[in-house]
């Protein structure tokens, strides 16, 4: 309870929630036109890429297995509700549990590879999963629609239903992460980063350790991607890409890599990414993402702790400026 | 399928793959060595590509003086990207960084380019014809003698990274930076210095490519994939292996490509997973030779 207690009353939590207040109140200003249709829709975006970018900080910011392949589980799951729903014709709660169990077996493989490889290697071990799953979801006809994809039919459900789903799970993914670093599993995980040879002298099977961390942060990029399918209704194999799995590795380390802000702070990326491709629309769609990547490297070159530690920085700056006048106020 | 048509795809794979050996020879000297991500490998080749077609076919230049340019051009590229962007030794920012730049010059490429692929030249190469029996193992001249410029340049490359007192400055500074900066060497403008001539391959391997291949402003991507996939397969910084390292793929994609055309590059993923799986470390790498990296 001492976790909770002390989680809540921090300062930013108090502000994250004051945003979330604001945005929850986004569907009771919606007019007969629609108005506030594409800012939910966008709220909707940020929420999902949050909870990926979380989940994905929990095996890359916490313990150091720096996978780009995230969206092989991502694409499991929305395809997992695509073929369930279309094909299958099963319940939607069966297709998300299929989805769930076969990242479990992707996650098992990664965590094969990650108890051999490290480093640069288990990053191109993990974009060869992803690229392998984008070849079968395009080449495998019969199950997948190759190129054309999957479209689902769902019951017509507002979109501020979606907005308030992806909430809760967004909410539900930064509860996970809290938990898990305040833990002896996350304290474990953050020992197999800084020094795997130190943590297994001291007794942890870092192995194993590497296995949970894929395990849990793939079902919960499945469970996410699922949810994503459900919400936008089309699946295809661009879902595999390398697009995906950078974006969210963008948000989480734009943000700051392995903290809990991060993430949170980095879904300002998705929001500028999406206001962009608005601003130029498509006709210039190149040119809105080439705007995109260079703010992206101006930002990293600037703050390379990414943006989440700005108050830090700020407070410490101030702190030494105070300093240096009590200093001068001395001297005098 | 006869077995000379099958050589004759073997040695066409091969010599493609001196190119792939090119290419990942720079990625492996820039990771290996100089410890920097560089996820814009990729756009830098494209762009390469596409400055040659500029120059030679919708200017008029003469080729030389294009390449020339060009390999000068990439030199102060090089030299500027890690001056300005990579001073930072982190991974995490050298790949967020090196992402922005890549998002960048590839939809740079797709706006001033188009998505239309080209084709830089349209002329058949020679072929030599061997017969055997009654029928011909063909290989392509220009093909052997890009294989053969890559291998020079490759072996001028090592002549120049052991032999020359820049060279000799570069590994010394890669071995150990303030041992280097003690004994009077630069360390910070000897890398910016070796990041550039990495980028001088690079420009050399992206002519190449626009010789060989059709240019499309979107395949930046899988040359970059490329080059990790080749490169991790010798061994981080194993320069001569990563050469081996893409003939050997080369022949091996034009084996399945003649095979299993469809599931050729989910089969190159599973071979490069097994492969390493077994070799953690690189099929060139031995666990003696990690310690004396370039």
């Amino acid at each position: 309870m001492n976790l909770i207690k002390r989680g809540i009353k921090s300062k930013p939590t108090i502000i994250i929630t004051a945003i979330l207040m604001l945005v929850a109140l986004m569907p009771l200003f919606d007019d007969a036109k629609g108005s506030m249709q594409l800012p939910i829709h966008l709220a909707c975006m940020v929420f999902c890429y949050i909870a990926l970018a979380q989940s994905w900080n929990i095996l890359a910011g916490l313990c150091g297995q720096f996978s780009v392949g995230h969206a092989a589980f991502y694409g499991l799951g929305s395809y997992a509700v695509g073929i369930g729903l279309h094909r299958m014709k099963i319940n939607l709660f069966l297709a998300i549990l299929m989805g769930v169990v076969f990242s479990i077996i992707v996650a098992a493989i990664l965590g094969v590879i990650g108890w051999k490889l490290s480093g640069f290697y288990y990053t191109m071990a993990s974009i060869a999963l992803a690229e392998c799953l984008a070849v079968i979801a395009s080449t495998w006809y019969e199950l997948t629609s190759a190129q054309q994809g999957i479209a689902i039919y769902r019951p017509s459900i507002p979109k501020a239903v979606f907005m308030y789903m992806a909430m809760a799970i967004m909410i539900a993914t930064i509860i996970i992460f809290y938990f898990i670093r305040k833990s002896k599993l996350g304290t474990t995980f953050v020992a197999v980063r800084e020094n795997e040879n130190l943590a297994q002298s001291l007794g942890a099977n870092t192995g194993r350790y590497k296995m949970f961390a894929v395990l849990i942060s793939g079902t919960m990029t499945s469970l996410i991607g699922s949810f994503m399918m459900y919400y936008v209704q089309a699946v295809d194999p661009m879902v595999f890409s390398s697009a995906i799995s950078s974006k969210i590795l963008i948000v989480a380390i734009i943000g700051g890599i392995g903290t809990i802000w991060g993430p949170i702070v980095g879904g300002l990326y998705v929001l500028l990414e999406e206001v962009m491709r608005g601003v130029f629309g498509s006709s210039f769609a190149s040119l809105s993402v080439m705007i995109v990547g260079g703010i992206l490297t101006f930002i990293m070159m600037v703050r390379p702790e990414g943006i989440s530690a700005i108050p830090k920085v700020y407070k410490e700056w101030r702190e030494q400026k105070q300093s240096n006048k009590l200093l001068k106020c001395e001297e005098k | 399928m006869s077995i000379t048509s099958l050589i004759t795809i073997l040695i066409g794979g091969i010599c493609a793959g001196g190119i792939y050996g090119i290419i990942s020879c720079a990625f492996s000297f820039q990771y290996g060595a100089l410890n920097i991500v560089n996820f814009a490998y990729g756009a830098f080749a494209t762009i390469g590509m596409f400055l040659v077609y500029m120059g030679i076919r919708d200017l008029g230049l003469n080729p030389a003086l294009v390449i020339i340019t060009l390999i000068v051009l990439y030199f102060f590229v090089g030299f500027f990207v890690r001056k300005v962007f990579l001073r930072s030794s982190d991974g995490n920012v050298q790949v967020l960084i090196t992402m922005g730049i890549s998002l960048f010059l590839q939809n740079f490429a797709l706006f001033v380019w188009g998505a239309t692929p080209r084709v830089m030249i349209n002329v058949v190469s020679p072929t030599w014809k061997i017969p055997v029996g009654d029928r011909v193992i063909m290989i392509s001249q220009w093909n052997v003698g890009l294989l053969a410029l890559s291998a020079v340049i490759l072996i001028g490359f090592s002549v120049f990274l052991k032999k020359t007192w820049l060279g000799m400055a570069i590994r010394a500074v890669v071995q150990q930076k303030e041992a280097a900066n003690l004994v009077g060497i630069n360390s910070e403008r000897t890398i910016n210095v070796a990041f550039g001539i990495s980028y001088v391959l690079l420009s050399i391997a992206s002519v190449m490519l626009a010789v060989l291949f059709t240019l499309e402003t979107t395949t930046g991507d899988y040359y970059r994939i490329l080059a990790f996939l080749i490169s991790l397969i010798a061994g981080m910084g194993n320069i001569k292996g990563a050469f081996f390292a893409g003939i050997l793929f080369g022949s091996v994609s034009s084996a399945i490509n003649l095979f299993l055309p469809r599931y050729h590059n989910a089969i190159i993923y599973v071979l490069f997973i097994i492969v390493l799986m077994f070799f953690p470390n690189g099929l060139f790498t031995s666990k003696k030779s990690l310690a004396r990296s370039v």
